[in-house]
């Protein structure tokens, strides 16, 4: 062990051998793959395993039981509820890690005329942006809303809600609080701290609905004890939309959050850097 | 829709080379938009086989927003893979 | 069949890339492959022949072989979502390391750690 590096043991075999074994391993992959694809059942099989358990019951109980025409929506927001809390909470673990990330490398704007802080002051962007933006958010919100009775709902609602606040974020300028500098057309919408409240009040909203049916009663996550009147398809729609709209925020936020972890200009902290070239690329 | 549907083979088969094209070029930016090619033909296969929610978020996402998320990681680090 | 077998062949695209390419963003692109390879894979789990797309329109009760399989459709739809904030995540932090070490490649970042 005298020569090698530390930490590195020597892997073993020639680096020719070692070559060879990793350009064979993955048609080996492939074929393995293929090969065990074969006893799979026919594409489009209406009698395999997949479609004939526990589907037939959501595809002929979902639209009057939650009142959702849309089958997905109903798995989605009803009877998977607790699984799309985990992806909730999963898609907000993101945007906090995005926190510890800024937090980390201490965070700061950009100086002006630097980095993607800067406004790019075309007259012709900032007058597609003022036509788009709200067509785009409006249609985010059409597609929550819309959910039930068309593809669409939260998630897909909430991306593209995120990306009306992406696009002001890129022609707009920062949309982080304090702004030093003020750009052409003030920034609007919700900053990092701002998507942030919107993720933190989706969750919370989540939880918040969940906790409300153990309250009047039923089991976490089970709409149907809600005193929202009306009979209990139609309450189970009212609190799917609640679901929706909870997912909608949370979606929304952390995704404006990723966008800003990347572009937000940082001062690194800690280390010296290695020698080498000075720029902040 | 049956096994061998020509439109559904065309597809698949787009998918792969605009995959492979995504990973063999050595400029963040067009892989950036290959990866957009690919995620919007997936996208088209999906709503080919029906599943229009899976088709709806695949290209808001695919399409959109992973593709601005890379352009504007290119803006940071530079365009040219080292 | 065919279908399977194409989504075996991005799979195998996507985790090759990942073994394979020596920079840490093209690393995460063929991830990214890598999981369009299995939403593929189960999106055509969901396909019955002869059935439509899982929204009810108007008429009677639905029956069961008329509609997709909703559930894998469900499952796929989220993953998704969950793919763009990961991705994302990791971008934020290969930007980090980028501003950090000056570089993305896998071997240059391995001897500057040491």
């Amino acid at each position: 062990m005298g020569t090698a590096p530390p930490g590195r043991p020597p892997a073993p075999g020639t680096p020719r051998v070692r070559r060879l074994l990793g350009a064979a391993a993955f048609p080996a992959l492939f074929v393995g793959l293929v090969v065990g694809m074969t006893q799979l059942p026919e594409f489009g099989d209406p009698a395999s395993p997949a479609s004939t358990h526990l589907s037939p019951r959501f595809i002929e109980d979902a639209a009057a039981e939650t009142g959702a025409a849309n089958m997905v929506t109903a798995v989605l927001a009803d009877y998977r509820g607790y699984d799309t809390l985990g992806e909730a909470a999963v898609i907000f673990a993101a945007g906090l890690g995005c926190l510890v990330i800024l937090a980390a490398a201490g965070a700061r704007p950009d100086p002006p005329g630097a980095g993607m802080s800067h406004p790019f002051g075309s007259v012709v962007l900032d007058a597609a942006t003022r036509i788009l933006v709200p067509v785009v958010l409006l249609f985010a919100v059409y597609v929550l809303i819309h959910g039930h009775v068309s593809p669409g709902g939260g998630f897909q609602g909430g991306v593209l809600f995120g990306s009306g606040l992406i696009m002001m974020r890129l022609v707009w300028g920062p949309a982080h609080e304090g702004r030093a500098h003020q750009p052409a057309v003030p920034a609007f919408g919700p900053g990092l701290r701002g998507s942030l409240v919107l993720a933190c009040a989706g969750i919370l909203a989540y939880v918040g609905i969940g906790l409300a049916a153990m309250a009047f009663g039923g089991e976490f996550l089970n709409y149907g004890t809600l005193p929202l009147g009306g009979d209990p398809a139609h309450v189970r729609e009212l609190a799917t939309l609640g679901i929706e709209a909870a997912v909608f925020l949370t979606v929304a936020g952390t995704v404006a959050v990723l966008f800003d972890t990347i572009s937000i200009g940082m001062r690194e902290s800690g280390a010296p850097l290695p020698p080498g070239d000075g720029d902040s690329a | 829709m049956a096994e061998g549907h020509l439109i559904s083979i065309g597809l698949l088969a787009a998918m792969v080379v605009s995959a492979a094209c995504a990973l063999a070029v050595k400029d963040l930016l067009a892989a950036a938009a290959l990866f957009g090619a690919f995620s919007f033909l997936t996208a088209t296969w999906f709503a080919l086989v029906g599943a229009v929610d899976v088709a709806f978020t695949e290209a808001c996402v695919g399409g959109a927003l992973t593709t601005i998320l890379f352009v504007s990681t290119a803006f940071r680090t530079g365009r040219r893979f080292d | 069949m065919t279908i399977y077998a194409f989504a075996a062949a991005l799979f195998t695209l996507g985790i090759a890339g990942m073994a394979l390419l020596p920079n840490l963003l093209r690393k995460l692109l063929a991830m990214n492959v890598m999981q369009v390879a299995v939403i593929v894979f189960f999106v055509s789990l969901a396909f019955k022949d002869g059935a439509t797309v899982p929204i009810l329109g108007q008429g009677g009760a639905p029956r069961a072989a008329e509609f997709m399989n909703p559930l894998p459709h469900t499952l796929m739809l989220t993953a998704i979502v969950v793919s763009v904030s990961t991705t994302g995540l990791a971008l934020g932090l290969l930007v980090r390391i980028r501003s950090r070490f000056r570089t993305l490649n896998e071997q240059r970042l391995l001897d500057r750690l040491r």
